[in-house]
């Protein structure tokens, strides 16, 4: 407000328009004495320490201001505005701060307020090369620690086709790889085919997991986009199979995969891979599952390991058992032709197998070059699923979000004591099927 | 879990207690005849620049805010934000009833008139009238219970120094008002001493300070200002311990908290508010935000016992 409005009558209090208090102000008073006051009040604030010939010019100047703005003020009045109360949107830092351990609480609350203060305090990263869109959050199978499924697949859990459309708009015509997964199966979507269809138009590789229960007929429309195909597979007999992944039909599915594995030949697609997830009651199948692999042609499988919700370590008091498992299928695989790419490390420890696929230690370089864009928009680290929230694509949109306080707040900890307990002997694999992505990236083969 | 940042705004430094300051002030005030050092303008402005950084608890204080000419429209532009918490502290010498219905008329979550008072001696280190506090704190409590909603809760408050001349009935003190339904929260006198013969106010002995805490932790008056009393008792506890080997504590000032000083200049928090040195800047020069991009990272020094406001902030700030 201009120092001539200080102190003015206001008239017709509170219309209102364009979501704004408008208030009409009538022309200040003219006249020798609001002049006077108005050249004390300015020359003592703002001019006092001037030499005596500054501060005659400075009377002239601003005897001059006050006729220019008293002509310029017009015979009708003005419109002000009482300005808006903005503030930041604190709700999805509040949310992701409410998973951490107390003690790394205020460790997060100060760094997010350092950079609420100082945006410039960590550098941008340039955008992402990966990016995994969640077509749906809910499932047809309720697998052992998992829960997506438990209730049935709900309507109101897959990404909107429209908004697959305008999101992909914004982040991946510079992406070197597109995934498809998420918490659900993205085959379930009702306009999967068009989802598949609207990502045809962006370059880089494709990525999908499946738990192998959508038709045929879809597997092969993706072999022949050159889809890395993942499949989660935890087990090699029915029964187990069964039990860990309520709702698959085991028989049918291995005769999937001998289909799928043949497609993937016949069109020269990337092999599809199969994705064992290790814990207690399946280690000793992981053996099983490998010859299982080779029988039904694929020629690649990871084993990524379990992790409860507290994230315990439930390989502690196993880990030797589970590294003979381990040993010994190396050489199984290595018999049968089937590449077999194992974890960095159980728990705290490097595994440093044949097989173990190389993590750099320290930061991660994933919150960096990896995004997760999840069904109803919200935007996540990477594909390991991290609750962690960077942003909205519909309330603040990729770009924003991307670089925003809070993404700058979790790469801050990333590798350091502490991180995101999510992150937290984190077992991303960097699967074969990535490098196969890249060789199909590069038109080579495998 | 929510993220609170609060702003402590001394709006001016003209004290009615000028003549007769508090017996446990040091700070150097101005007389009710200066002229205020602050304009209107830039605490408006500034208010909404710390909006727009989020914070969203606003402490009013002074000197003596109630004597401004203005006091009425301090708090205008928060003054429809549902979101925000401002309290505006008086001595309650000079009763400003315009004042206090700008504050219980605005949108805020909690607006709060909060009447400094230790205790009901007639000759105490506030150099104030207890039965015309108690008057006034009934007076706008009906106030305030007027204005108040599920969405706006107005109150008044009683903010209580420990000292050594109420360390033994300040418990006392509480349950009155409690049966009145009018919180009191507390702080130790600042800053305070450990020594094995205390002679001034703000000197106990190690036992005092134990039977301090003990009182505390003892209080129960079902307002919302135990919990934050408990924490008087925590950092008390905590310097009691610390006592001759200070530690070193990350601390979020200028982070959790900060400090607006009558003259304009912004500290980290309110022990560095009163070392002109430890200014970040000046918001008569600057805007808010300017002068806050210098503060990118927790402070780290020795825990004292002027750094109760900070410890406070620290853990309401991440929800503890």
């Amino acid at each position: 407000m201009s120092h001539l409005m200080r102190g003015r009558n206001e008239k017709n209090t509170g219309i209102t328009g364009n979501g704004l208090k408008w208030n009409l102000m009538e022309p200040p008073a003219a006249g020798f004495a609001v002049l006077m006051k108005d050249l004390l009040y300015t020359g003592k604030t703002k001019f006092g320490k001037l030499g005596s010939g500054d501060l005659f010019k400075f009377i002239i100047l601003r005897v001059l201001q006050n006729i220019a703005y008293r002509i310029g003020y017009g015979k009708q009045g003005i419109k002000i505005a009482v300005p808006p109360v903005c503030h930041p949107d604190l709700s999805i830092m509040e949310s992701n701060l409410s998973p951490l351990p107390e003690g790394h609480r205020k460790h997060w609350v100060f760094e997010f307020l350092s950079v609420l203060n100082n945006p410039d305090k960590r550098i941008e990263v340039p955008a992402p090369k990966s990016v995994i869109f969640e077509l749906s959050n809910t499932c047809n199978y309720n697998c052992h620690g998992c829960g997506i499924g438990g209730n049935g697949i709900k309507n109101d859990r897959f990404m909107k086709l429209e908004n697959l459309k305008k999101w992909a708009e914004s982040l991946c015509g510079f992406v070197d790889i597109i995934r498809i997964n998420g918490l659900g199966e993205a085959t379930l979507h009702p306009d999967f085919n068009e989802c598949v269809r609207a990502l045809d138009v962006y370059p880089g590789a494709r990525e999908i997991i499946t738990n192998l229960s959508a038709d045929l007929e879809i597997y092969r429309m993706l072999l022949k986009r050159n889809y890395v195909m993942i499949v989660s597979w935890d087990a090699c007999s029915a029964e187990l199979m069964h039990k860990l992944r309520k709702g698959s039909d085991f028989w049918p599915m291995v005769k999937k995969l001998k289909a799928i594995s043949k497609a993937a030949r016949d069109f020269g697609s990337p092999d599809p891979v199969l994705l064992f997830t290790l814990r207690k009651e399946n280690m000793h199948e992981l053996e099983g599952t490998i010859r299982l692999a080779a029988e039904c042609g694929m020629r690649a499988l990871t084993v990524n390991i379990f992790k409860y919700n507290d994230n315990r370590d439930w390989t502690a008091e196993i880990r030797r058992e589970i590294v003979e498992v381990m040993l010994a299928c190396e050489k199984t695989s290595s018999k049968l032709g089937v590449k077999l790419s194992l974890p960095s490390h159980l728990g705290g420890d490097p595994l440093g197998l044949n097989a173990s696929c190389k993590k750099a230690r320290g930061k991660c370089a994933l919150s960096a070059t990896e995004v997760v864009v999840r069904y109803n928009g919200d935007i996540t680290p990477c594909n390991m699923m991290n609750p962690y929230v960077y942003g909205n694509m519909e309330e603040r949109g990729f770009s924003r979000s991307w670089n925003d306080t809070e993404a700058k707040t979790f790469r801050h900890f990333s590798g350091t004591q502490q991180a995101h307990p999510f992150c937290k002997d984190c077992y991303y694999v960097d699967v074969s099927n990535r490098m196969q992505a890249d060789i199909v990236k590069t038109g080579g083969a495998l | 879990m929510k993220i609170h940042r609060w702003l402590d705004f001394k709006i001016t430094n003209r004290c009615n207690n000028y003549d007769n300051k508090c017996g446990y002030c040091d700070v150097p005030v101005d007389s009710p005849a200066c002229a205020e050092s602050i304009d209107l303008e830039t605490i408006h402005r500034t208010l909404l620049d710390a909006r727009a950084l989020g914070f969203d608890t606003f402490y009013m204080l002074g000197g003596e805010p109630s004597i401004r000419k203005d006091a009425h429209r301090l708090i205008e532009p928060i003054s429809g934000d549902p979101d925000v918490n401002i309290t505006i502290i008086t001595n309650g010498k000079v009763v400003n009833e315009s004042m206090y219905n700008s504050l219980f008329d605005t949108a805020a979550a909690r607006a709060c008139v909060q009447i400094s008072m230790d205790s009901f001696e007639k000759n105490n280190l506030k150099r104030a009238n207890p039965d015309n506090l108690l008057r006034l704190a009934e007076n706008i409590k009906r106030e305030a219970v007027r204005a108040y909603s599920d969405r706006h809760v107005c109150e008044v408050e009683i903010h209580c120094v420990i000292s050594r001349e109420n360390m033994n009935s300040f418990d006392e003190f509480i349950r009155y008002f409690a049966d009145k339904q009018i919180p009191v929260s507390l702080a130790m006198v600042c800053p305070w001493k450990i020594v094995d013969e205390p002679v001034s106010y703000n000197e106990f002995t190690r036992d005092e300070v134990k039977k301090v805490i003990s009182a505390i932790r003892n209080l129960k008056s079902g307002l919302d200002t135990d919990n934050f009393n408990r924490l008087v008792a925590d950092f008390a506890e905590m310097n009691l311990n610390n006592v001759k080997s200070c530690v070193s504590r990350e601390c979020g000032a200028g982070l959790t908290h900060l400090v607006i000083n009558s003259d304009g200049n912004v500290y980290k928090c309110m022990a560095d508010s009163f070392d002109k040195g430890k200014s970040l800047g000046n918001i008569k020069e600057q805007r808010l935000h300017v002068v806050l991009k210098t503060v990118d990272s927790a402070s780290v020094c020795p825990c004292k016992t002027e750094c109760f406001d900070g410890f406070a902030w620290d853990k309401i700030a991440v929800g503890i």
